[in-house]
């Protein structure tokens, strides 16, 4: 069996001086087509050679805070290589039959179109898919905060009885049984499949997943002043204003302050949201991580439980002032906004999807 | 003459080799003056031998049967008379009821006063509500007790280790059908039972210091509504029977010095 290609292209390297702002769109993708084709040219002789160093691989993306990178969890070729391959195997789950990417599609920005996510045998999650774009910048992983690091989130949804539902130590013992994944293990880690590989292959994967180069990131930060519609432009004044101030929680450029709000959506909450994670803390109930909105037109349904529907259901929802909570943020104070402006809030909002990065991680 | 030699390096070899005899070695384990410390363990139901999948008669007069047992113990240490403590190893333990003894190691010989140790997983490792700790994906050896186990002893959504697990299921009628299961995951900083035994006995070179660890699984149902408290995972609403139930744990667990075994000091 062949080792899979490097498919992932997404690469800002400011040491090479390649600056997004010097880049039109047309040339940006002729260059990630370049870095590709020398991807693929670069792949590693099939034959193993577990005496040759795992080659590193640099993302930094100019208008973005650096990437936080613990020590011993340095993105390389090969451990990239390694988790895109499980990330797309069914063979984490119980029955074989759901990979990763059956909840977080590639097209879809790695959200999955639904509701709430689907597991094994049907079975019904009680919260929406995120998306996985831009993880690595997360300080703490699931809606309620309740897991420190990408690499021991992985437990959790094949674990998780509505996903996967699989012990994760009979998925370490499932994966070190094939010598395809052996393989690929002892180049990018140089140890056999274990716990602690499987899950840095599957972060690595996902810590490689970045999104930065939407229209609105080549307005705001590379001086493409055409990047953006007039209806965008506007849209994007309104999401900055005092009065919406949509910014307060979906800081610049993440889009996301990564805090916990109850942003009013319900006066009563079947999930507790943070609580859940802080033994009952009252003052949690109800809060969930503010999310990113980067690529959010191809997230939707929104919300922790994808109760809304479309882009006009978000904004209804925060310009009704949402419920009276107990605990709704202070900063859901309720705007009135017009139809005109609402579109243009919302074909601003669609301005921040990155075609261009999740193409690059089709499997 | 040259026999003489002979003789005289025979000797020297001979003394040389019997000196070697009494240089201490570099292998704890076999210092003369190190006693080994196993901890013993003891499953009833009762009087009764405790196994899983067996069935018992419930305080009620419910058939049941456990499916699973499991819990940690974490951070065992021997003091003195004198408060020094001398910490045992491995720190971490993974308790079945197959497993009938732990060995935690050596202490010097001299008095053993008191056994500490936690029924849990230490705070400082325990990772909770995002915190930092010790996750089962830290662990290359998948047979670190902290490694991934096969029954799942650590939450991902909350990311801690579950302390106690026990599962189980209840035949209300009698006819042979289980009705209902029942399951507590017992875990959480503040519910970890630190738990302290008084030894004091003095242990000499050539003993063993054996501690007998008794969990009585009837005691652990005692009082226990097997209709209305079936079901924790320390969390939520169904966070104070999880106290509740880690209290009749510790409840039904007793430490004393000696074993059954024929190891008593």
């Amino acid at each position: 069996m062949p080792l899979p290609a490097l498919n992932w292209v997404a690469i800002m390297d400011t040491k090479s001086k390649i600056e997004l702002g010097a880049f039109p769109i047309a040339k940006i993708m002729v260059a990630m087509g370049m870095l590709f084709f020398l991807a693929q040219a670069c792949q590693p002789d099939t034959e193993l050679n577990i005496q040759s160093e795992p080659s590193p691989v640099l993302i930094s993306i100019n208008h973005f805070p650096e990437m936080p990178l613990e020590e011993g969890k340095e993105l390389t070729e090969e451990a990239i290589a390694a988790g895109k391959a499980l990330f797309f195997d069914p063979i984490l789950s119980r029955n074989r039959d759901l990979p990763c990417s059956s909840c977080h599609l590639t097209q879809l920005a790695f959200s999955d179109g639904r509701a709430v996510a689907i597991g094994t045998e049907g079975r019904l999650h009680n919260r929406n898919s995120p998306t996985l774009f831009n993880v690595a910048w997360q300080p703490y992983l699931f809606m309620d905060g309740g897991n420190p690091t990408l690499e021991s989130q992985v437990i959790g949804p094949i674990e998780e009885h509505r996903e996967m539902d699989l012990p994760y130590s009979e998925a370490i013992a499932r994966v070190a049984a094939v010598d395809y994944y052996q393989e690929l293990f002892q180049r990018a880690f140089k140890e056999d499949v274990n716990p602690k590989t499987l899950a840095l292959a599957l972060a690595t994967y996902e810590r490689a997943l970045v999104s930065f180069n939407s229209a609105f990131d080549r307005y705001e930060y590379a001086g493409d002043a055409s990047a953006l519609s007039p209806g965008q432009k506007r849209g994007l004044a309104l999401f900055k204003s005092a009065e919406l101030n949509c910014v307060a929680c979906h800081v610049l450029p993440l889009t996301t302050d990564f805090s916990f709000q109850n942003n009013g959506l319900y006066e009563v909450y079947e999930d507790p949201g943070r609580a859940r994670v802080t033994n009952n803390i009252p003052e949690h109930e109800g809060q969930f991580k503010v999310a990113t909105l980067r690529n959010i037109a191809l997230t939707g349904p929104y919300m922790h439980d994808g109760s809304l529907g479309s882009l006009e259901e978000v904004v209804d929802h925060y310009a009704s002032g949402g419920s009276n909570h107990r605990l709704k943020s202070s900063l859901i104070t309720g705007f009135s906004i017009s139809a005109q402006e609402k579109a243009d809030l919302i074909s601003f909002l669609e301005a921040l999807t990155d075609t261009t990065s999740y193409k690059a991680y089709m499997p | 003459m040259k026999l003489k030699y002979f003789v005289a390096a025979l000797a020297l070899a001979t003394f040389m080799t019997s000196c070697e005899d009494d240089t201490p070695s570099q292998n704890p384990s076999t210092t003369t003056s190190e006693v080994p410390v196993i901890l013993h363990y003891d499953f009833k139901y009762g009087t009764t031998d405790f196994a899983l999948n067996q069935e018992f008669t419930s305080d009620s007069g419910y058939t049941i049967r456990y499916t699973l047992a499991t819990f940690y113990l974490a951070k065992p240490v021997i003091m003195d008379d004198a408060g020094n403590s001398t910490a045992l190893d491995p720190e971490y333990y993974i308790i079945r009821p197959d497993v009938m003894m732990s060995n935690m190691g050596t202490i010097e010989a001299g008095h053993a006063h008191m056994f500490n140790l936690s029924i849990g997983v230490d705070a400082e490792t325990n990772t909770e509500t995002g915190g930092n700790g010790m996750q089962p994906t830290d662990f290359s050896d998948v047979n670190h007790p902290l490694a991934p186990q096969p029954e799942g002893m650590y939450w991902s959504w909350a990311s801690g280790y579950i302390f106690v697990k026990i599962e189980g299921e209840i035949d209300y009628e009698g006819d042979g059908t289980y009705d209902q299961s029942f399951k507590y995951h017992l875990g959480t900083d503040p519910f970890r039972k630190d738990r302290s035994t008084m030894l004091h006995t003095s242990v000499e070179k050539g003993d063993t210091l054996d501690i007998t660890m008794t969990v009585d699984y009837q005691q652990f149902l005692h009082g226990i509504d097997l209709h209305s408290e079936i079901l924790t995972m320390s969390m939520g609403d169904a966070r104070p029977l999880a106290e509740k139930m880690m209290n009749q744990f510790d409840a039904a667990t007793s430490f004393e010095l000696g074993s059954d075994h024929g190891h008593k000091k």
